[in-house]
């Protein structure tokens, strides 16, 4: 059989599209669609949580934590610039804790960190600690945690409103 | 099922639009042009009736985007246009391998939206810049909330956070599937595409197989999935240049109005947008006054006037915030470093070297720098461009789509010196994504362009 040139023409863009839909298929879509398939379910903000590699399983804990108990109409401090990557960057916590406002401590405005924390503590906002924020400060006896571990908290002021979240 | 009525309905209002400024519209037109055009309508209305004080909540957005399809359904009613020529007919004498290629690409459209609906906002520019966003906006009914609401305060226009943000004010958005409209943008353009070549006789299975080989290359499928503006824009950008290129000295001026209207809504999605589309209708003009033809300025005044009719708004809207952007910082670095004899050759030299070096691995982009590079040589060899004017427009708004994000980024290397590189790497490749497409249009365009006869593109 002879082929005209359209035809050798089209047998090449055939077998460049070949290539390429297995390699996309070995290296992006095939994995991504098994990734999916096993979050369908989950909420917006826990299927990007999982999906983002720099959001760690012990922020995943603290972020699930503050959804469980803080209400939607509520805001929460976040540490100040630097200290967390993911925690303490306010426009990427603002998706995975929306519609809760987002108040990030700013130690030049607020006073430094004991000025963060009584900025928060006074306003019943909870506050997400990390194992260098506030540090060192001075705690009422009011003030307890909502949840904590090694790394990572939720500070709370006993009078604060926090109740159910979703 | 309410946010894919309301995806319909953003379709339909796009038709309406359309067969509004051209009753001679087509299925095909229709298919391509509608979404992103029916989109962008709606939130710079939106954005307009929000910046004069209107609560962008759920009676504001379904009334005007049921306003504004009524009036142009009144006023196609008017027209008494010819009836728009019905898909059976657009596969009337489709091959069962040509059908099957079609399916092909639906179905890799269909992968895309699973992967981008599952995997959410996972990427930082689309949760922290674009979606936050535009859940912002519907949280507060306030356009003024993009200042305090995710990255970036007012510093790039509304149009894709308010495309998802309506998805939060008409039904909730808590499945994501505000993300359906980035296959959709794709499939948008690929459409585009097929209609443009289609116009220029390329045979149907060359034009079939390249739309399949553009939506498996790694960066174009990713970016389907992802959530960034680059996909939209680059929809917008190359959809409008063919579409000026078509309506230059072509039989439907009033595909100009379309083309102005898509450049329009680039403008509406990226802050460079606007600076993009004057270049590119400058090298549209530039090849006409070259052959010393005069320059037919009733027809091509929409072009020209959309774009900034749309960008002077969001600039007003945005002054303080766009000084304070990326780019605005980079714009102001940038000239009295320049005065002051810093050059930055090696950047200027890195930028194509690095995207080249990146671009060539086909995990990143397929076989897109082969392919482009075959198409173009044998292209130019075939169809000798220099001598029709279209031809001549495609290459040279090609180049500046290349040159556009060369120039951009070497703009930003003088106030990111520290981290040029890891800049380049992350984000290089997406600004590429207009001319990554145009390359391959305008190639496929040369090589295979006139090889089918006029009788069977009639019928489509």
């Amino acid at each position: 059989m002879k082929l005209h040139r359209r035809q050798i023409l089209d047998l090449f863009l055939l077998a460049v599209f070949l290539f390429q839909a297995i390699s996309l298929w070995d290296d992006y879509a095939g994995p991504w669609l098994l990734g999916v398939a096993k979050t369908w379910d989950s909420s917006r903000q826990e299927r990007a949580e999982f999906f983002m590699h720099w959001v760690k399983d012990d922020h995943r804990r603290l972020l699930r934590s503050v959804r469980d108990h803080v209400p939607l109409s509520a805001s929460v401090m976040i540490p100040p610039t630097g200290d967390d990557f993911v925690l303490s960057d306010k426009a990427l916590m603002q998706f995975l804790l929306y519609p809760r406002e987002i108040v990030r401590c700013s130690p030049a405005v607020m006073g430094g960190a004991q000025g963060c924390f009584e900025y928060a503590t006074e306003r019943s906002i909870p506050m997400i600690t990390t194992e260098t924020f506030p540090g060192d400060i001075e705690a009422t006896d009011q003030v307890e945690y909502l949840y904590s571990t090694s790394t990572y908290g939720v500070l709370f002021s006993g009078s604060s409103p926090v109740g159910s979240g979703e | 099922m309410i946010s894919v009525a309301w995806l319909l309905l953003l379709f339909l209002l796009g038709a309406a639009v359309l067969t509004v400024i051209d009753s001679e519209t087509s299925a095909q037109e229709v298919a391509g042009f509608s979404f992103p055009l029916g989109s962008s309508v709606l939130t710079f209305v939106l954005f307009l009736a929000g910046w004069a004080g209107l609560k962008i909540d759920l009676r504001l957005t379904l009334g005007g985007a049921v306003s504004l399809l009524l009036i142009s359904l009144l006023v196609i009613r008017r027209q008494r246009r010819r009836r728009l020529g019905g898909l059976a007919m657009a596969f009337k004498d489709w091959t069962h391998p040509q059908g099957l290629l079609l399916m092909s690409l639906v179905l890799l459209l269909l992968v895309a939206a699973f992967i981008g609906v599952g995997r959410s906002y996972s990427s930082y520019d689309a949760a922290a810049g674009w979606a936050i966003k535009g859940y912002g906006i519907a949280l507060q009914g306030d356009v003024q909330a993009a200042a305090d609401w995710g990255t970036w305060g007012k510093a790039y226009p509304l149009n894709l956070p308010l495309q998802i943000g309506l998805f939060e004010v008409v039904g909730g958005d808590g499945a994501t599937l505000s993300k359906l409209i980035f296959p959709i943008y794709l499939g948008s353009l690929l459409a585009g595409c097929y209609w443009f070549w289609r116009r220029h006789r390329v045979p149907r299975t060359a034009a079939i197989l390249t739309l399949l080989i553009i939506a498996t290359i790694r960066l174009v499928f990713y970016h389907a999935t992802i959530g960034y503006a680059n996909l939209p824009f680059a929809t917008y950008l190359v959809l409008g240049t063919l579409l000026a290129i078509e309506g230059w000295e072509g039989q439907r001026p009033r595909l100009l109005a379309i083309s102005g209207l898509m450049l329009g809504s680039a403008a509406w999605t990226r802050a460079e947008g606007l600076g993009f589309v004057a270049l590119i209708f400058i090298t549209l003009a530039l090849p006409h006054i070259a052959l010393r033809r005069r320059l037919p300025r009733g027809r091509v005044l929409p072009t020209v006037l959309i774009p900034p009719a749309v960008a002077v708004p969001w600039l007003l809207f945005a002054r303080q915030g766009i000084a304070a952007s990326h780019l605005g910082e980079a714009a102001s670095g940038f000239l009295p470093r320049v005065l002051a004899g810093q050059l930055n050759l090696f950047q200027l030299y890195l930028i194509p070297r690095l995207f080249a070096e990146r671009a060539a691995h086909p995990d990143n982009m397929g076989l897109f720098v082969p392919v482009v590079l075959a198409l173009w040589i044998a292209g130019v060899w075939r169809a000798r461009p220099w001598e029709d004017l279209p031809l001549i427009q495609a290459v040279t708004t090609s180049a500046v789509m290349v040159l556009v994000p060369i120039g951009l980024f070497y703009v930003r290397s003088f106030t990111r010196p520290d981290d040029f590189r890891e800049l380049l790497v992350r984000s290089f490749d997406r600004a590429f994504l207009p001319a990554t497409f145009m390359l391959i249009i305008v190639g496929i365009w040369m090589v295979f362009g006139g090889q089918e006869g006029p009788g069977r593109l009639a019928e489509e």
